[in-house]
């Protein structure tokens, strides 16, 4: 490990630590030295007005984009530069704004996708389903289910993933994340367009996963939803980090209320 | 199981008169039934499969003739060929669309360039003659009737292969690439990798493809793999049904051995496929065995519905 990184290794027990992250885009700055920390077993929500950086900054943090300064720390080791794939092996795995779900497939070939990265068969092996093959399909069967079950859609998995309402979709492409079995969870606004009802029914999901241990890292625009399942707070305004710590504290910020919650809470 | 059966029953019910398209409809279904996990899952549209075919065929052709292989090492060496090709080209998998069409095309024409330009390997434009008849395992496969049997064995059980393959970890990345990149990456899946991959195993079964046309044909010339011959295999694969399993070895038959027997003539036969993609991608995109399958299943209901 380089001194540099040593530098950047965060002093507690935070999972995830942003050090200084800037990110332009031509001449554009989305944000410029960021910095907060998810602890292990938290749930962590990111909001800000629309344009403050949410999605660029996770974009950052899941290897999709690279920040022009700073570095996204995971469990001690710098992980900015690195690709998707490699950081989901690693532990870290995100949903996006739409579902993205394969609308032909039924739920349970969605989801059992997440659980390959912990899969090593050959390829050859799959021509003529070899034993190992056939061993491993099964444990990545236990993986899928123990996912859709953790979100409360178990009784879901033989449907077509197309017959479900945007918030099932949601919820099992927070399943299919879940599958990977990841240590840190990026979700990107994962009640965008949902209803009231639908939004609830995520609501309750995501507080479950927060009371089971799981480490999460939610951009969301709904105020109720956030405050309720996050144990902390960080507000991204005017390229930086307006406020971090207790939500409901945070809420009653009089600059946060200015910057998001004044102009937002409206809708 | 069942479409096994009956083309296997075909000659005996039509006649010996099929034989020679259907022989050549079930060596280029090899191909096509590659191009149909690469275009059809993975949703990489190539037209250069004519190309890697050609690189199995002489590559088969030229250890058959020249090195007095027997078949079973010729074959295995054509195929090895066409995987060889395709993992030195598979950066081409990083361009999507019209951009790897395009380039895939190219590399079609690179290869019957090449085909031409290294005459003292590959005879030239005078063609390459030479290949011995085919025995495999001892077993004489120079027959037309008996060379059938081999090459729609051979396609129905790299079919076989393809339906395992793709419903596996590796067939599901391909679908969930196919249906967003980003949320492949973000579940752990190196897109580039299994794109190359899917372009790799697909250039291996063009590359059978052509080193068992070879043995059919017994001579090579580059104008037998034109452009045209790839733009066959997607019509193919568009026609007869991309994720249907068997919907490419329809395609070529109803491209292949329908306007023989149909007596259409040169210039609509040369037309027939081109103008059956353009139909198919604009009207019926899922293509003849889902769309055939999806009817029957309709029938099958009305009349049960009838009946109760």
């Amino acid at each position: 490990m380089s001194g540099d990184d040593q530098m950047l290794a965060p002093d507690s027990g935070a999972l995830l630590s942003v050090r200084s992250l800037t990110k332009r885009f031509g001449g554009l700055q989305v944000f410029s030295d960021v910095s907060f920390d998810v602890e292990r077993g938290s749930v962590v929500g990111l909001i800000g007005p629309n344009g403050a950086g949410k999605s660029t900054l996770i974009d950052c943090i899941s290897g999709f984009l690279r920040p022009d300064v700073g570095a996204a720390v995971f469990d001690g080791r710098r992980i900015t530069g690195v690709a998707p794939h490699v950081l989901c092996r690693a532990g870290i795995t995100r949903t996006f704004q739409h579902a993205h779900l394969l609308q032909n497939l039924s739920v349970f070939d969605n989801v059992v996708v997440g659980a390959h990265v912990r899969g090593t068969a050959r390829l050859a092996g799959a021509l003529w389903r070899s034993r190992a093959v056939m061993a491993e399909e099964r444990e990545f069967a236990d993986a899928a289910m123990a996912a859709l079950d953790s979100v409360g859609c178990a009784h879901l998995s033989g449907s077509p993933a197309g017959a479900l309402t945007a918030g099932q979709q949601r919820l099992v492409s927070v399943a299919r994340a879940l599958a990977s079995q990841p240590r840190l969870l990026l979700l990107d606004e994962p009640a965008a367009g949902l209803n009231e009802h639908e939004t609830g029914a995520l609501s309750e999901a995501l507080t479950r996963l927060g009371a089971a241990g799981f480490t999460l890292l939610v951009i969301e625009h709904d105020v109720k939803l956030i405050t309720t399942i996050s144990h902390r707070l960080v507000v991204l305004a005017n390229g930086g980090v307006l406020a971090d710590g207790d939500p409901v504290a945070v809420c009653e910020q009089q600059a946060v209320v200015e910057a998001y919650l004044g102009t937002s809470h409206v809708h | 199981m069942a479409a096994g059966v009956i083309i296997l029953l075909l000659p005996v019910v039509l006649g010996h008169g099929v034989l020679p398209s259907m022989i050549l409809a079930g060596t280029w279904g090899v191909a096509a039934v590659g191009l149909g996990l690469l275009a059809g899952r993975a949703g990489l549209v190539s037209l250069g499969q004519g190309g890697i075919a050609a690189v199995g065929a002489y590559a088969a052709a030229y250890a058959s003739a020249r090195w007095a292989w027997p078949a079973e090492a010729a074959l295995a060496f054509g195929t090895f060929a066409g995987v060889a090709t395709a993992v030195v080209t598979s950066p081409i998998c990083r361009l999507s669309g019209f951009y790897l069409a395009t380039a895939t095309l190219t590399l079609a024409v690179i290869v019957q360039r090449l085909l031409v330009a290294y005459s003292s390997l590959t005879g030239g434009a005078n063609g390459f003659v030479g290949i011995r008849p085919l025995t495999l395992l001892g077993f004489d496969v120079s027959t037309e009737l008996r060379f059938f049997y081999l090459v729609w064995g051979i396609a129905l059980l790299v079919v076989a292969l393809n339906v395992n393959l793709l419903r596996s970890r590796f067939g599901r990345a391909l679908d969930t690439i196919h249906a967003h990149e980003p949320t492949a990456a973000a579940a752990g899946i190196n897109v580039a990798r299994h794109k190359a991959a899917a372009w790799v195993i697909s250039g291996g079964y063009a590359a059978l493809a052509g080193a068992l046309y070879a043995y059919y044909n017994q001579y090579l010339s580059p104008d037998q793999f034109p452009l045209p011959r790839s733009i066959e295999l997607i019509a193919a694969v568009v026609v007869g049904g991309a994720v249907a399993p068997l919907g490419p070895l329809v395609g070529l038959v109803a491209l292949i051995v329908l306007p023989t027997h149909l007596n259409l003539g040169k210039h609509l036969t040369a037309m027939l496929a081109p103008a059956l993609l353009v139909i198919f991608a604009s009207f019926f995109p899922r293509g003849i065995v889902p769309h055939v399958r999806s009817f029957a299943d309709r029938v099958l209901q009305r009349r049960a519905g009838a009946d109760a």
